[in-house]
């Protein structure tokens, strides 16, 4: 066995994990996160959000200190175990020695967060002694732990690492899962198999077109029965909630025993999955395109299924939040065109989102001061009457906005757009357009969406979900159509080099403004229906905020992928919330702009292409770019030093 | 700076269109300030008076504007990305000045040192400033060299947001009141005739000194010229024993001091600041920016004194002639208008921009 001559540890290395991670304590500390997040229990007696966060800083430092050690694992088991420990006892020391501080010291004048509950909270109950000595010993032991994850192998600490995720997933959930156990029944899972099962079946025998037509069929057909008839046949779970979840002051929250069964099952899960996942993987990529489809195909039908059941078996609050999130998702997949597949980076994208909601607002409010009486229509307009004057309305704005900033490069387009949107809301607030649009009162009294046979009620949350349903489907398969369209390949040589684009005859001006006008109108269906879902309006509704959330959806979903702005929305809105409302994490409302923040530079320095990538994006983003950059940046050079000369 | 020429001479109904801006806004403009002057003619408008103090309030807001501007288009200068996040910058520093005077008043230092005072209070604001640009800079953008260019815009974003909600996280979100100025700084005092505002002279003048000494420092030292090196060609600056990345931080010090400096001069004009004060600043900066030639100094001066006058002359000047009811409200439409118009005029800005390397895209 040829041992090499080992790298000694690094130890500025170690040191500076280990400052990091005490900084990154106190600061958690010090903006209040601790204090707020430990009003969330995770596990019921044991575990709070806010040391779960502490934990995992003093592992991700052990963690992070034992990288400085020797790279050979067999041989340096020790070592790194050291270093890691190391790392987290200087993080542990920086934590003590802002305990003593915050012990000592009256700052709350200044620094607000630092409350008597904060300095409690780290002194574990005890006094300030107990707080120094558990700081130091967590440091310690966490640093050790985070070394030790650092010498599993990487299918073990994926394992561990998703076992705790998944610990934190049911117990952060527990609204939805308790709700969704207490409501099912056999029609409900009946509704979803069979109609799925017979997509993926007919879709080997028939063509794409008609199978989705028939499994839809299907789909709703058998659900409206099975929900009907064998809702009596209810699949009694209650007992599950018993066991998962136990009622505190500070919520419900996961009981030990439950927490430890989550974990060992996911551990399991994940090991035992290993191999048949890879094999899995590996054959989507071996499959054709047309039996991809199938299998595509046959995804699509369990979503419709599960959009049309879900909603049932949850209770207007996670129906709310669903619906809010397909709002946002909506605007999503409208960004997505412009930002995702076209390259613009509008932050203006807002103002179409308003457009929508005031000119729905405007034509079918009683009390709006604008009316027409055509003959054949007359204001106040219903919804769907409305619904072409929105379109046409989006697709001015999409024009007034686009066509000047055709000729300007990346950026300046950025914050002329951001102005476009600034200039909307203010424009809504002014009181020289409020006799049309109510200035800060905004219009209220906009009537719910009829059906011919029903109506959607604002306050339905459920009815709401599905209208945004309807209208994600239209815009994901909108999307979808013109991904490899002859527009979408436009837009795609146009996002990677417009020069070159336009001289391979792409006309720039039409790709532009198409991506413009298609991303208003898709903004201005989400904006018709969030107007109808709150009857209300105010241009406070419409700020900046809205298009930078939208811009966080997409990018930390990935960019340029249906898929993948779907999960952004839920993971972004669902979960932290949106403008306005809160996610499933209440906790997190006054941290969720710090936390997208984090998230977007987070994700631009380690994963620009977001959590599912479209393939061609990732690739783009990740070699092929970088090298082209480098080289036209060379050249450009050496073209001006032509130019002069 | 090919890209900023139309590229081809074929006249499509995109120029045509444009044109119609041009033409519409003139229109405007023209219309307007003709229905403001028959006002006046008529006896209805402002005074002579009211007029010459909205000139220097434009003044002033506008020499503010123009040091946070400076940040802006040095960091563009050096490495081609607008950095979003400067206006956090400003308002880091205008944050903690409050801290600073909040202290010295305590001691009493506010009322019997006025000129200490502020220069303590302009200090520490430029401190927190430089700190923040340079860590932001070396936490968020330096890992970043060599992305596509849309890549540091969007992390620049983040960061934005970052900063707001830390600040408002470390110090609550309450609007912080500086304390109230010695006496010898209040009231009026007249100037070549014009009745103007203490504070907004005091604005001025620090503004202008800043902005010299900020001149002097990058037309005649050393570092100054490795700055400009840098601005010019990065790789061949590097190639001649430029430190790169040391000259980098020092930009993003020297565009976070002014913006300090800015910090404590917003408080002077508006005594109040709070976790938000930075964005709407921020963007006008940016505007102030593009408005005199990115990438060039003077122009980023220039830039903001023109955008503070538009903003306080424009909406009485223009839009009160066209009879709009509360045009004060429409200040922000004012300023963001004239960024439009100006990329579509002149995309170059006042001065014309200074930019060596043209990138792409």
């Amino acid at each position: 066995m040829a041992v090499s001559e080992a790298p000694p540890v690094d130890r500025r290395k170690v040191l500076r994990a280990g400052l990091l991670g005490g900084l990154g304590f106190v600061f958690v500390s010090t903006i209040g996160m601790v204090e707020t997040f430990s009003t969330k229990n995770v596990i019921d007696p044991i575990l709070s959000l806010g040391y779960t966060v502490l934990m995992s800083i003093a592992v991700w430092t052990g963690y992070r200190g034992a990288k400085a050690a020797a790279v050979d694992r067999e041989a340096r088991a020790a070592e790194r175990i050291l270093s890691g420990a190391a790392a987290g006892l200087v993080g542990g020391l920086v934590g003590a020695i802002y305990v003593v501080w915050i012990n000592t010291f009256v700052v709350r004048e200044v620094l607000s967060n630092i409350s008597p509950r904060l300095i409690e909270l780290l002194n574990f109950g005890g006094g300030m002694g107990s707080g120094i000595t558990l700081a130091i010993v967590g440091g310690l032991v966490g640093g050790a732990v985070g070394a030790l994850l650092s010498l599993a192998s990487p299918l073990m600490r994926r394992a561990l690492i998703g076992a705790f995720l998944w610990v934190l997933i049911v117990g952060f959930l527990e609204v939805v899962i308790s709700q969704i156990l207490r409501e099912l029944h056999l029609g409900f899972i009946v509704g979803l198999a069979i109609p799925s099962v017979a997509a993926l079946v007919l879709g080997r025998f028939l063509q794409r077109g008609p199978a989705l037509v028939f499994g839809l069929l299907a789909a709703v057909a058998l659900g409206i029965y099975s929900a009907i008839n064998l809702e009596s046949v209810g699949l009694s779970m209650t007992f599950l909630i018993d066991f998962l979840y136990e009622s505190r002051v500070g919520g419900r929250a996961l009981t030990t025993p439950a927490a430890a069964v989550i974990f060992v099952l996911a551990f399991v899960l994940v090991v035992v999955t290993e191999r048949p996942r890879k094999r899995a993987r590996a054959r989507i990529a071996a499959m054709d395109p047309e039996e991809r489809q199938r299998w595509l195909f046959g995804g699509v039908a369990v979503f419709l299924g599960l959009g049309i059941f879900l909603p049932m078996l949850l209770g207007s609050v996670v129906n709310e939040l669903l619906a809010t999130t397909g709002i946002f998702l909506l605007m999503g997949l409208g960004l997505n065109i412009v930002i995702g597949y076209a390259g613009l980076l509008d932050l203006g994208y807002v103002a179409f989102f308003a457009v929508g909601a005031y000119t729905t607002a405007i034509l079918t409010s009683p009390l709006s001061k604008v009316s027409f009486d055509w003959g054949f229509i007359a204001t106040p307009l219903n919804f769907w009457e409305a619904m072409p004057f929105v379109i046409v309305a989006a697709a001015i704005a999409g024009i007034i906005v686009g066509t000047p900033v055709i000729r300007m490069r990346g950026d300046y387009l950025a914050i002329v757009t951001l102005g476009f949107g600034e200039i909307a809301r203010i424009l809504f607030l002014s009181d020289w357009l409020s006799g049309t649009t109510g200035g800060a009162q905004g219009i209220s009294r906009i009537p719910s969406i009829p059906l011919g046979f029903t109506e959607i009620k604002g306050t339905d949350q459920q009815m709401i979900f599905y209208a945004v349903f309807f209208f994600v489907l239209i815009a994901a398969y909108i999307s979808w159509r013109l991904q490899d369209s002859r527009i979408g390949r436009s837009w795609m040589a146009m996002r990677e080099d417009e020069q070159v684009a336009e001289t391979m005859g792409v006309n720039i001006v039409r790709a532009k403004l198409q991506a413009f006008v298609i991303g208003a109108i898709i903004a201005s269906f989400s904006g018709a229906v969030f107007a109808v879902k709150f009857g209300t309006i105010f241009p406070a509704s419409f700020s900046l905020i809205v298009s930078i959330t939208v811009l966080v959806v997409i990018i930390v979903g990935g960019m340029g992928n249906i898929p993948g702005v779907a999960v952004g929305a839920l993971v972004m809105i669902g979960v932290l919330g949106g403008r306005n409302s809160p996610g499933l994490l209440r906790e997190f409302e006054g941290f969720k702009l710090l936390i997208y923040g984090a998230l977007l530079i987070l994700m631009m320095l380690k994963r620009p292409e977001g959590l599912l990538p479209s393939r061609r994006r990732a690739r783009e983003l990740h070699q092929d770019e970088a090298l082209q950059d480098v080289w036209l940046r060379a050249a450009a050079a050496g073209e001006h030093d032509e130019d002069g000369s | 700076m090919q890209l900023l020429k139309p590229r081809s001479f074929r006249f499509s109904w995109v120029d045509t269109f444009l044109w119609a801006i041009r033409i519409g806004a003139l229109v405007f403009i023209v219309v307007g300030v003709l229905g403001t002057v028959s006002k006046a003619v008529d006896g209805e408008g402002l005074t002579a008076q009211a007029w010459r103090e909205l000139v220097v309030t434009g003044l002033a807001q506008g020499s503010m504007y123009g040091l946070i501007a400076l940040g802006y288009s040095m960091v563009y200068g050096v490495l081609g990305f607008i950095n979003f996040a400067h206006g956090e910058v400003f308002m880091s520093g205008a944050v903690t000045g409050f801290f600073a005077a909040n202290a010295l008043a305590d001691a009493g230092v506010w009322d019997s040192q006025p000129i200490v005072g502020l220069g303590v209070t302009i200090l520490v604001s430029m401190a927190t400033s430089m700190l923040v640009a340079v860590l932001i800079e070396r936490l968020a953008y330096r890992p970043l060299r060599g992305a596509p260019r849309l890549i540091p815009l969007i992390t620049s974003i983040g960061m934005s947001f970052f900063v707001q909600y830390t600040f408002r996280g470390l110090f609550g979100e309450s609007f912080k009141s500086y304390p109230v100025l010695p006496t010898v700084m209040q009231g009026r005092i007249s100037l070549l005739g014009i009745e103007i505002l203490k504070t907004q002279l005091v604005v001025i003048i620090v503004a202008a000194v800043a902005m010299a000494g900020l001149y002097t420092y990058v037309t005649r030292t050393r570092m100054g010229r490795a700055m400009r090196a840098i601005a010019e060609d990065r790789e061949i600056a590097a190639l001649m024993g430029v430190n790169v990345d040391r000259v980098i931080a020092l930009t993003f010090a020297v565009g976070g001091a002014m913006a300090g400096v800015a910090g404590v001069l917003w408080a002077l004009l508006f005594r109040q600041v709070y976790f938000l004060t930075g964005f709407l600043p921020g963007i006008k900066a940016f505007t102030a920016a593009v408005l005199g030639g990115i990438g060039n100094m003077a122009g980023a001066y220039v830039g903001g004194l023109a955008l503070g006058l538009f903003e306080s002359l424009g909406p009485l000047l223009v839009l009160d002639g066209w009879d709009i009811p509360s045009v004060s409200q429409l200040k922000d439409v004012v300023a963001f208008s004239a960024l439009v118009l100006i990329l579509i005029f002149r995309p170059t800005g006042l001065l014309g921009e200074r930019l060596a390397v043209e990138e792409r895209g």
